[in-house]
Order: C-alpha cells, then structure tokens, then sequence
C-alpha cells in the first residue's frame, strides 16, 4: 500500500511534467537531475521517507515501466521500407554514421578501459558470468552518442537483447522469449487493427489514444509478468514485442504517435525509481563525477570547436536525453530480474553524467538564447 | 455486413486465442498449473478482457457480460489462470474503480433534471424502496427454512436478517447502468431517469444497509444492544461522509480551475485523488461511495467544471472497466450458484416481478408514459460491486449466518449480472422507439 501510494504521487508529479519537459526551454531541462536527487532523497539512503519495503514493493512496478520504455524504442525502430525505398537517405547518412563511429568508438574505449580499471580494483566475482561488456558498450554509445539520442538508445538497447540473447539465454527460453513476444505483438496488432489500411477507423482520435494506452499497458505487463516469472530478460522481450509491432504495421508513424504520447510519464518515473535504488559509495561517486566531467567537457569542446555558431548545435545536447539515458541504464540494471554490482556501478555513473549533462545544456542554451549570431 | 461481423468476430476470436496460449504455454513450461502473477493477470485481463467485450458486442450482447465472461472463465472457479490471492492484490484497482464510477455517477445527476423530472424520480423511488424490501423480507422468511440457516435462529433474528436481506435486495448497480448507457450513446429522457433511480436508491441503501446491518448483529449476539449512540454514530458518520464529499467536490472543483483542458494532469489528478481519498475514507470509515457521489454531484452542480471531469473520467473509465467487471466476475463463486441455485433462481425470480411491480406503480403514480411503467424494471435488475461490497460486509460482521448469506447474495447477483444488462440493453437499443 506504502508503495502503491507512493508510486501514485510520483505518476501525479510525472504527469505535470511532459508539457513543461517538451517546451526545449533550458530551465526545464533541469527537471532530470531533480527527479534523480528527488529519487535518492526520498530513498532508505537519503532522508528515508520510503523504506526498503516499499522500495521493493515498487518492483513490479519498476519492471511494468522498463519493459514500456523497451517497447517504446522497438516501435521507433526505423522500418524495414524505410531502408529499401530510402536507399539515398541512409547512404547520405552514412557518412555522418562514420563520424559518430569514431565518437563511440572512442568512448566505449575509454570506457572500457576505465571499468576493467575499475574492476581490477575491486573485484567482482560476477564478472564474467553478467552481461557487464553489454552494459558498457551499451553505456559508451549513450554517452558518446547524444547527437543522436533515440538512435544510439535503440542500438544500444537492440545491442544489448543480442548480447544477453547470446550470453545468457538458453535455445529453450529463447523458444519462449519468441513465443511471448510474438503473442503479445499479434494480440496487440489485431486489437488495433495495424495491419489494416485504416486502424479503429470508426474511433474518434482521443477513443484511439485510450484504446492504444489499454492494449499497450495490457502488452508491456504480460510481457513483464511472464518474463519475469520465466527468467527472461524483460528488456529484451517489451523490445521484441515493440519491434515486431513496427515491423508487421502498416500504419508506423500513426502507432508511434499514439505510443509516444504516454511514454514520457512512464520514462520519468523511472527516473525518481532510479533515484531511489542507487547505491553510491563515496569511492564510485568520486570516479563517477570525475568520468562524467570529461566526458562533458569532451562535449563541450566538441561543441566549441567548429560548430559554435552554427544554430544547430545546441542540438548537441538534445532534450530529454538523460532521461532517456537514464531510463536505459535501469532497464540495463533490472535487465532479466538481475542486478549486478557493475550494474549498479554504471547506474550511478550514468546518473551522475545525466545530470552534469543536462546542467550544460542548461548553460549552453542560456548562453546560445542571448547570442547574438543566433536568430 | 455479415462479412465484415464475422472478420472482426475472427479476429477478436484470434486475440483471445492468442493471449490463452501464450500464458497456457508458459504455464506449462514452469512444469506446472501455476497461478498467474499480479502482473501478469493485469496484462492478460486487459488484453483478453478487451477483445471479449468487442466479440459479445457483436452478437449484441453489452461489453461488460464479455468482461465478466472472461472473469469467470479465468476466474479462480473456471480455468484458475488466477486465485483469490492474485484477486487480492488487485482489490485497489476495485476501490479505484469504484471510487471513479461513485464520482462519474454523482456528475450524471444534475439538479435541472432532477427538478424537472422530480415527480417521477421520487415516485419510482419511494416505488422501489417500499415494495422491494417488503416483499424481498416475506420471501426471505418463507424460505428460510430452507437456506441452510442455524437452526437455533430465532424468529426475531430471522426477521433482523429479512430485512437486511429486503435491503440488498433493493441495491442497484450504477456501474453497470453507466456503462450500458455509455455504450448505447443513449441520453434522452429515459437514460437519464433510471441512472437518478439508480443512484438515489443506492444512497438510500447505503444508509439503509447500515441501521439493517446494525439490528441484525443485535439480533444474532444476546449481549450486544442497539442504543441512541449507535444512531447517533450512524448519523454522524453519514454527515461527516457528506462533508467530507462536499470538501473532495470543491478540491476537484479548484484543481480543474487552476490547470485547465490538460487532460492528461485530469487523468492523473483523478487516479491519485481517488485513490488517496478511498484509502483515506477505509482508514476513517467514512462511506467512500457517498463521498464520491457527493463530490461528482458537487463538481457538476455548483461549480463550471463538470464537463473536465467527466472527460477525464471517461478517458479512464475504459480500462478500469474491463478490470472492475473481469475481477468482479472473478469473484463469483460458481460453486455457491451451483450448491444453492434452486433459491438463487427462486429469489432472483421474485425480486425481478417485484421489480417490475414497484416500477410499474411508481411510474403509474407519476403519470409517466405507458412504457415507462412497463419497460423500466430492465433498468433496475442488474447488481454488481456495491451489492457484494455489503455481502462482504454481511459475512465479516454476522459470522457463520452472515458468510451464508453472504454466499446466497452472490449467487442471486450472478443470475441478476447474467440477466439485468443484456435486458437492459435490450430494452436501450430495441424499444428506443417507445421511450424517447
């Protein structure tokens, strides 16, 4: 009851928060590292406003919210038609996608390096039987990758479902890994007619938007649900669901229109969840604020190099990206009902990097706003 | 026309299909019947839940027999996809819907109709409420020897126990009266005087249920005496639900003031204040439907924000619907309906004729039209989750007497689920001609 109560105030406070979040003005973007010190506040380590209790009462919770999000990046998958019919777009991308290769490159690299580092220093036994180079690689193209957040974030969320596919699952439960998400992705897809020319074509638009929050809440908990009571990664099956989903539509952007419209609360009560199950100790944080200082200074000495004046690089930065970031570290931590200390680890580096970020975005737009090159 | 019901009935046909292999699947690879987790029923309920409401739509049956089907079917008492534990976990989501159906009711009564359509509103009323338990309380006796009642009861007891009998028995269901007319899009004159008959005679029952309930535990424990101060409670308690209700109204009221047409804060204000307030009113025993009611009627009558709300509601209610009908068909004991159902059809019989009698002789009394007084009864046979709310009650407060009762109330409430909406609809879409 603690924690259903709890979980209710924080959807109550979530639910102001889209309109503020998506009006790109810098102050609101602030609103990310709040919610994550709002989190950590209320945590048992905080001030202990939520007890341990009701921490682990929010689980299922936590696990129905990632398993949203997971399906709301397989829907925003680009579509198969999109790469034969736009063959030039992707060429004319191409070139851009090498130059973000050596980004990432650069930074998982790093990082790499830092977490072995890391891990030499304090060892966990765990190590090689997680999915800690996942979570890393997946750690390094969000970091590195924030040009292009909800790409990167679908690489390397779809990077991460291989690499645990390939690591962790036996073929059995890949078997029922296939049979719930393609389940799900056909009741979900004949309950609202994607496959068809017109989907709920005699619904008003505001019937529609109910009816596709209905099914799609009813898809990411049975997903969570059975995974979870499967052993399966929930990550990776509400990703194959959102997948399938994108792929056996006929009506994509009209689904992830409707998809993306109650996304956002979902996303940032995840964020506060975060907030409240981070572990810092003190060593990690210092290693944590150091890293994210780099890496934001990287981006920020990207940013003023060559590109400083031009109006589109304060896309850099774009808006929503810690959220997002941080959305995905968790579903990386609770990926498969599984939390591992270098999990936590790389939670509370994301975190900590999320919020340095979105400060910078908070100064560099000031700055840009009173700019007078431009417009 | 045909083609096109049989495609989209095929296709819902696939959904359910689908959804009931996926979890028989899974349940068979944990090598074993296990019950489905909380999450796991929530997702299955919606999924399935929806897609039969859609497919008994089709053959002109109201969504909610679908939904409750699917309760049934999944129920602990058919295929045990999941128990009473699992039902348990999602009582909040009961509270919340009925706090949400409490409030959109009280928003449905509005005081320009209720002063234009007093007459026959009051007549229908004082119909019901003076026929039903009355002649409910007869029957009750005459076949309490046959109910599996203790033996040692005395006349008295029998009689205390009657009476409290005649009063559910008068117990209507808004939900389910809601819901039929959302569906059927029917708002004329009609629609809108069975939904006041309905509400005004649950708030009656509401007061009445508790002086009943209170005799009866009188009747059934020697030691125990009905004196001024339990009135006085009994009054104070309904007072301090009214105010409380007139409080939560103007919250609302002011909240849907200061953030607007923003539906999605409406939606969220609504859950989280619905929950906070039935949690609060359980904690100081307040009668949350009153509250709620009293709040809707509130909202919509003295303030400008009616029409906020029950946007919001309405947005929400599609859900919270499946789950309040699948959960609360659930919850049906089909083995009390099979053990007992020689009287649950007896009683449910006799209370649909005195249904229709009491209508006919309100609306007879009012002057109302001639169809009025012989197609209303339709409206006025369903009972759902206020009824087995105060069944629960019953077997909590009366021990072994009031858990047979109890058991009795919900086997009348599944022939009267089974029957009320499908007539009611019936009488909506088939007689529109006779009743607007």
């Amino acid at each position: 009851m603690n924690a259903l109560l709890w979980l209710l105030a924080l959807a109550g406070v979530a639910s102001f928060l889209p309109s503020l979040y998506q009006t790109g003005k810098g102050q609101n973007v602030l609103l990310t590292p709040l919610l994550l010190c709002l989190g950590y506040a209320l945590s048992p380590l905080g001030l202990g406003f939520v007890d341990a209790a009701a921490v682990r009462g929010m689980q299922p919770a936590v696990q129905l919210l990632v398993t949203w999000v997971a399906l709301y990046a397989g829907i925003h998958m680009p579509h198969p038609r999109l790469w034969l019919y736009h063959r030039a777009f992707w060429l004319q991308r191409l070139g851009k996608s090498c130059l973000m290769a050596a980004w990432v490159c650069l930074g998982v690299s790093a990082l790499l390096v830092v977490t072995q580092l890391l891990l030499v220093r304090y060892p966990v036994t765990v190590l090689l039987q997680d999915n800690t180079t996942t979570m890393t690689l997946a750690w390094g193209l969000l970091l590195t990758g924030s040009q292009m957040q909800l790409r990167v974030w679908q690489q390397g969320l779809l990077a991460s479902a291989a690499l645990i596919l390939v690591s962790d699952l036996t073929l059995y439960q890949l078997q029922l890994l296939c049979i719930v998400s393609l389940g799900c992705a056909l009741a979900a897809t004949l309950l609202q007619r994607f496959h068809a020319r017109q989907p709920l074509c005699n619904k008003d638009t505001q019937q529609r938007l109910v009816i596709s929050f209905v099914v799609f809440t009813g898809v990411a908990s049975l997903c969570a649900g059975l995974s979870h009571q499967l052993d399966l990664p929930h990550v990776c099956t509400g990703f194959a669901v959102g997948f399938w989903l994108n792929l056996t539509s006929k009506q994509p952007f009209e689904q992830r229109r409707w998809v993306s419209q109650t996304a956002m609360p979902a996303q940032l009560v995840v964020v506060v969840l975060v907030g409240m199950t981070l572990q810092i100790p003190w060593t990690w944080l210092l290693w944590g604020l150091g890293l994210a200082m780099v890496l934001a200074l990287m981006h920020f000495a990207k940013a003023a190099s060559g590109s400083m004046l031009h109006k589109t690089s304060r896309r850099i930065f774009s808006y929503g990206y810690a959220a997002r970031s941080t959305a995905f570290a968790a579903a990386l931590l609770f990926a498969g009902g599984r939390a591992h200390a270098p999990a936590q680890l790389l939670l509370a580096i994301t975190a900590i990097a999320a919020s340095v970020a979105d400060l910078m975005v908070w100064l560099l737009t000031k700055y840009w706003s009173q700019n007078k090159y431009v417009a | 026309m045909w083609r096109n019901k049989l495609l989209a009935a095929a296709r819902y046909g696939c959904v359910i299909a689908v959804v009931f292999l996926v979890v028989h699947v899974c349940q068979r690879a944990l090598c074993g019947p296990n019950m489905l987790s909380p999450l796991e029923a929530l997702g299955f309920v919606l999924l399935a839940g929806m897609a039969m409401g859609e497919l008994v739509q089709l053959i002109g049956f109201p969504k909610l027999t679908g939904y409750m089907a699917l309760g049934v079917l999944s129920g602990p008492f058919g295929f045990a996809f999941f128990g009473i534990e699992e039902m348990d976990s999602l009582s909040w989501m009961n509270e919340l819907a009925m706090g949400l159906i409490a409030l959109t009711a009280g928003s449905e009564l509005h005081m320009k109709q209720l002063t234009q359509g007093g007459k026959s509103l009051l007549w229908a009323v004082c119909g019901h409420a003076i026929c039903i338990p009355l002649v409910m309380a007869g029957v009750f006796v005459a076949l309490s020897p046959y109910l599996g009642l203790p033996t040692q009861l005395s006349f008295g007891a029998v009689l205390a126990l009657s009476v409290l009998w005649g009063v559910l028995a008068l117990s209507k269901a808004p939900a389910d009266t809601l819901a039929i007319l959302k569906e059927t899009g029917a708002r004329h004159r009609f629609a809108q005087h069975v939904l006041g008959v309905v509400i005004l005679t649950d708030v009656m029952v509401l007061i009445l249920f508790d002086l009943t309930a209170l005799f009866a535990k009188a009747s059934l424990q020697p030691h125990m005496h009905v004196s001024l101060h339990h009135l006085v409670h009994l009054l104070a308690n309904l007072g301090a639900s009214c105010a409380a209700g007139i409080s939560f109204g103007l919250v609302i009221a002011a909240w849907f003031w200061l953030t607007g047409d923003d539906l999605r804060v409406g939606i969220t204000f609504c859950i989280v204040s619905a929950f906070v307030v039935g949690a609060g009113c359980n904690y100081l025993q307040y009668d949350t439907l009153l509250v709620f009611m009293t709040a809707g009627f509130v909202v919509h009558n003295l303030s400008g924000q009616g029409l906020r709300l029950e946007h919001a509601v309405q947005n929400l209610s599609f859900g919270v619907m499946i789950l309040f009908f699948a959960t609360a068909g659930a919850s049906l004991n089909l083995k009390a309906l099979v053990t007992l159902w020689p009287f649950a059809l007896a009683l449910a019989g006799a209370r649909m004729l005195v249904t229709f009698a009491a209508s006919y002789w309100g609306h007879a009394m009012a002057h109302d039209p001639p169809a009025w007084r012989t197609r209303s009864h339709a409206a006025f046979i369903s009972q759902a989750g206020v009824t087995l709310g105060m069944a629960n009650l019953v077997a909590q407060q009366l021990g072994a007497t009031g858990q047979q009762i109890a058991l009795l109330t919900v086997a009348v409430v599944g022939v009267n689920e089974l029957i009320g909406p499908v007539a009611f609809k019936w009488v909506l879409v088939r007689q529109r001609q006779y009743l607007t």
